[in-house]
């Protein structure tokens, strides 16, 4: 149909400059999902020589009793639960910090925002010598304070390993969850505040019943965010530990990746992804839901 | 009568300046917290072999403790100067792609209401949150197929659709602020939809231009999953990818220095960014995700 | 020459909004046709129209005999003036003044010309050439504005409230410029303002817009002295129009204890809307025959006259009289003349006005055709 009224033409052109975007979002995202559906349905490994061949939902059979993905799994959950916690709670004090005013308050910012900016795998080199066994800053710190009388492992501990992950994980990603929620206080209108401490609340008082409500939807956003990352966090834990000790720090996006490229089996790493996907468009759900609420919540208070 | 206000004004002054200590400690912690894992990254990459496996640690090297070789070392061993160039350049061009492609899209979604933007805008939510580990597969795949494996292709077109959804999201916060009366007299002017997207909107989002570029550039120029995978050639590597392999050397022993001096050599370009656009990051980063 | 017509004009976003309800109308050449209304009256929406910024849902907007609906507003050769002049903020000032030839690929030279003439017109200095918009007072801004109207030489000039962002010195001066301005273009002018004065000084026809309905289109004269219904005659007018609705009784109409003469009418309705602007009050002279007598419960001094409201004996009835401000009065009680030639009648069931059948000939009132 050729288009005659101006807004037909209007649209037409809006098409157009949407297009090449989409051409590319569907190629870089709606693709590799949907072939990760269409593969979970095959076998395709060093087994069938590659081929590829129909085997129905026997990968997702497969996953059921494979310990490997269900202790990946609990890691994942682990790592992703720990992280986001400590990064909420040293976020919001960083994003408190952040907002009061100080001299220099421009530069403390942008130091706060480095570690968000720089290379997560070259971070991670960073931050494995400072948990290094031998030489590591952590031990020598400790040494001195009196904590261990000597060096300890720490990447070739499974807990401590994970323990590391942590905290290089918060190291990195704070700052973003910082920024977010410092946007959300600049947005607090400062006579809330007043009205609420003439009425004789004290400092922790405003915070627990002002800030803390009022920043509830930021916060969601930033944990959604965050999940997702955190969720498929893989090079910090590839060049850190390798999913070591005897793979007690493997996650699932660790998982999906050495199925996949080193022992070629295709069909169940798409089986993988599709689930992971799953898991995260769960996630999704849950989270617009909360801030839908949360916003509800906001206003209403009002 | 003079006595008690004086008492009160004092307890008042205490009270302000211990308010006052707790900001300056915060602050201090801040700045250590985000600050020490790269300082001390900083001091291995200059001090000698000797001085980095000391125990206990040496925090305040002597002068002949001190060297440049671990930096000689990562530039002549390795082709370090071309990773960067590698990072740089498949950076610079997503950067721009990204931005030639997603900005027109913003503005078709902000303001044209072409039919099915609501169901646009939901699915660049959505994907906006994916991670790498989800599409690397699929994307192997397509790069095999087009067979630009080890192509700057294979990484540049990749980059440029991961980082539209964030594109998409910030600049269409932008444009749905511009005052619509501009481009209503853009209109009554002469100018067509494409002239007045040109010559009107975008000179005045320059700002947003800069501030999604900033954000792009960032993320491509630190994306190690596509590189470690679509590219196996060493000249066509990228710097993450290139400065963990030094790391993964394991057979024999870590060369802590020059990998020291690698990490501080190759983040210098970010380093410098957020100096200069620390606003603009925070802007852009605030825009993706809250209005989003 | 240009003509602009309307013909059954809608514009409707859903079954309930419908911000243009079929409105006809035309402008000729020279004409200053004035859209005024109450905010969301669709004035805003009339001139969007017009320009195709929006697409009419039914009717045609028509230039110089050509159906312009399909028609992108830049080849319809109309000049539009914004409230908020809409300026190009990184363009200068030249540029902005020349963009719309610039588009049209109209030669340098020519360019040049044109800037000039209008900057010598509207008085811009020639330094004010090369500066941005973010540099100019208000004014100067809006004199910008006009000149990137003009230099185009359009066949129609659209002006969305040019005048409400001037402070009310310079707009009471801009507003005599425009008058002069406009007069030497010799073109269709249509204005949108919710400033009476503003409509009643520059207009030559002024088109009242209640939701979404033409109320009334004629000359200011006849708007203020013949107001179609009650809804215009409120509205324009300041102080506003008293408006009394009163009982009917034979041949009069009962306020208080007094009877006010009805005009002769076919049926006498069982209740009438009186209308009489407070100017035409006046305190009655032993001679007047039509006087109400009433007390005097709050005065306003305007200065050059004093606002009266004067509860009417013998009833809640309030009317509001304007006297010279030397006049005096008795504190307590007034006896006020209602003189019947400044009475209008309206009906209380539609507001229309009832025209007494012996001051017919003097009105042409051009009514909508409901």
């Amino acid at each position: 149909m050729k288009p005659n009224t101006i807004r037909q033409r209007e649209q037409l052109t809006g098409w157009l400059l949407a297009l090449p975007a989409l051409l590319l979002l569907l190629l870089v995202f709606a693709y590799p999902i949907g072939r990760a559906f269409w593969l979970s349905l095959f076998t395709r490994n060093l087994g069938t020589e590659l081929q590829t061949v129909f085997n129905g939902l026997e990968n997702y059979a497969r996953m059921l009793g494979d310990g490997r993905f269900w202790s990946s799994l609990t890691h994942s959950t682990v790592f992703t639960a720990i992280s986001i916690s400590l990064e909420l709670a040293i976020g919001t004090g960083i994003a408190l910090t952040l907002n009061q005013a100080f001299r220099g308050r421009g530069l403390v910012r942008t130091v706060a925002i480095l570690p968000w900016a720089l290379p997560t795998a070259v971070m991670a080199l960073a931050w494995a010598w400072i948990f290094n066994d031998q030489y590591g800053i952590v031990n020598d710190l400790l040494l001195r304070v009196g904590l261990i009388d000597q060096s300890i492992t720490w990447l070739g501990d499974p807990v401590r390993a994970m323990l590391a992950l942590v905290v290089a994980d918060v190291w990195k990603t704070t700052p973003f969850i910082a920024v977010i929620l410092l946007a959300g206080l600049q947005a607090i209108p400062e006579d809330l505040y007043e009205a609420h401490s003439i009425d004789g609340a004290n400092p922790w008082q405003n915070f627990v019943k002002i800030t803390l409500p009022l920043l509830a939807p930021q916060m969601v956003i930033a944990v959604l965010f965050r999940f997702a990352q955190a969720f498929g966090a893989f090079e910090l834990i590839l060049v850190m530990t390798g999913g070591g000790p005897a793979g007690a720090t493997e996650m699932v996006s660790l998982y999906i990746y050495d199925t996949v490229m080193r022992y070629l089996d295709f069909g169940y790493g798409a089986a993988l992804i599709v689930v992971t996907f799953l898991i995260l468009i769960i996630a999704v759900a849950i989270a617009s839901f909360l801030i839908s609420k949360t916003r509800i919540d906001v206003t209403g208070e009002r | 009568m003079a006595v008690a206000p004086k008492q009160s004004a004092e307890g008042n002054a205490s009270k302000i300046s211990r308010k006052r200590v707790i900001l300056w400690v915060s602050i201090f912690l801040v700045v250590v917290f985000c600050l020490a894992p790269v300082l001390w990254q900083l001091l291995t990459s200059f001090k000698i072999n000797d001085a980095i496996s000391a125990v206990p640690n040496v925090y305040f090297p002597s002068f002949d403790q001190l060297t440049l070789n671990h930096y000689m070392a990562v530039f002549t061993g390795h082709p370090f100067a071309r990773y960067m160039f590698n990072s740089a350049f498949v950076a610079f061009c997503a950067t721009i792609l990204c931005l030639a492609t997603g900005a027109p899209a913003a503005y078709a979604l902000a303001r044209l209401r072409i039919p099915g933007h609501r169901i646009y805008v939901a699915g660049v939510l959505i994907v906006v949150l994916f991670p790498y580990v989800l599409l690397f597969l699929g994307l192997f795949e397509v790069v095999q197929a087009f067979g630009i494996g080890n192509n700057y292709l294979a990484l540049i077109i990749p980059y440029t659709g991961r980082n539209l959804p964030l594109t998409i999201l910030v600049m269409r916060s932008f444009f749905s602020q511009l005052p619509k009366d501009l481009e209503d007299s853009a209109k009554v002017d002469g100018y067509n939809t494409v002239q007045m997207l040109i010559r009107i909107v975008l000179p005045m989002t320059v700002p947003a231009l800069v501030t999604t570029g900033i954000l792009a550039f960032i993320f491509s120029w630190n994306e190690y999953i596509f590189a470690l995978t679509f590219v196996t050639r060493e000249t066509m590597k990228t710097l993450p990818v290139g400065i963990a392999q030094l790391g993964a050397q394991t057979v024999f022993e870590i060369p802590y220095g020059p990998i020291a001096a690698a990490t501080i050599a190759g983040t210098i370009p970010l380093i410098l960014l957020v100096l200069f656009f620390q606003r603009r990051i925070v802007q852009g980063l605030t825009a993706g995700a809250v209005k989003g | 020459m240009a003509k602009l017509e309307l013909h059954n004009l809608q514009k409707q976003y859903n079954p309930k909004t419908i911000p243009i309800k079929d409105i006809s109308l035309g402008v000729e050449d020279g004409e200053f046709l004035t859209f005024i209304g109450p905010s969301g009256c669709g004035k805003s929406t009339m001139l969007r129209l017009i320009a195709g910024l929006e697409e009419p849902t039914q009717g045609q907007v028509v230039i110089n005999e050509r159906t312009v609906n399909n028609i992108p507003p830049g080849d319809r050769n109309i000049a539009m003036v914004f409230q908020s002049y809409a300026l190009y903020p990184h363009l200068t000032v030249a540029e902005n003044i020349s963009s719309p030839l610039k588009i049209r690929k109209t030669s340098k030279q020519e360019i040049q010309q044109r800037i000039q003439k209008v900057i010598h017109q509207l008085g811009l200095s020639e330094s004010l050439l090369e500066r941005k918009p973010g540099q100019l007072s208000g004014g100067q801004r809006q004199r910008v504005a006009l000149a990137r109207a003009l230099v185009r030489d359009p066949e129609v000039f659209l002006l969305d409230e040019p005048l409400s962002n001037l402070d009310a010195l310079l707009r009471e001066q801009v507003r005599a410029e425009l008058k002069q301005l406009f007069k030497s273009q010799n073109k269709p002018v249509v204005y949108v303002t919710h400033d009476q004065t503003e409509a009643m000084t520059l207009s030559s026809r002024i088109a009242l817009l209640y939701e979404g309905v033409l109320q009334q289109l004629d000359t200011p004269y006849q708007i203020y002295s013949y107001p179609a219904n009650s809804f215009v005659a409120s509205f324009m007018g300041s102080p506003q129009m008293n408006l009394l609705t009163l009982n009917c009784q034979g041949n009069h109409a009962v306020l208080g204890n007094y009877e006010i003469a009805l005009p002769e009418l076919s049926s006498v309705p069982r209740q009438i809307i009186l209308g009489i602007r407070p100017e035409d009050v006046r305190l009655a002279k032993p001679e007047d025959t039509q006087t109400v007598e009433g007390n005097v419960y709050l005065v306003e001094d305007l200065g050059k006259e004093k606002l009266l409201s004067v509860q009417v004996k013998n009833s809640e009835i309030t009317i509001r009289g304007l006297l010279p401000a030397d006049q005096t009065w008795d504190e307590e009680n007034v006896t006020l003349a209602l003189p019947a030639r400044a009475i209008h009648w309206f009906d209380l069931e539609s507001g229309d006005r009832i025209q007494a059948k012996s001051s017919q000939t003097s009105v042409s009132s051009e009514r909508k055709s409901a």
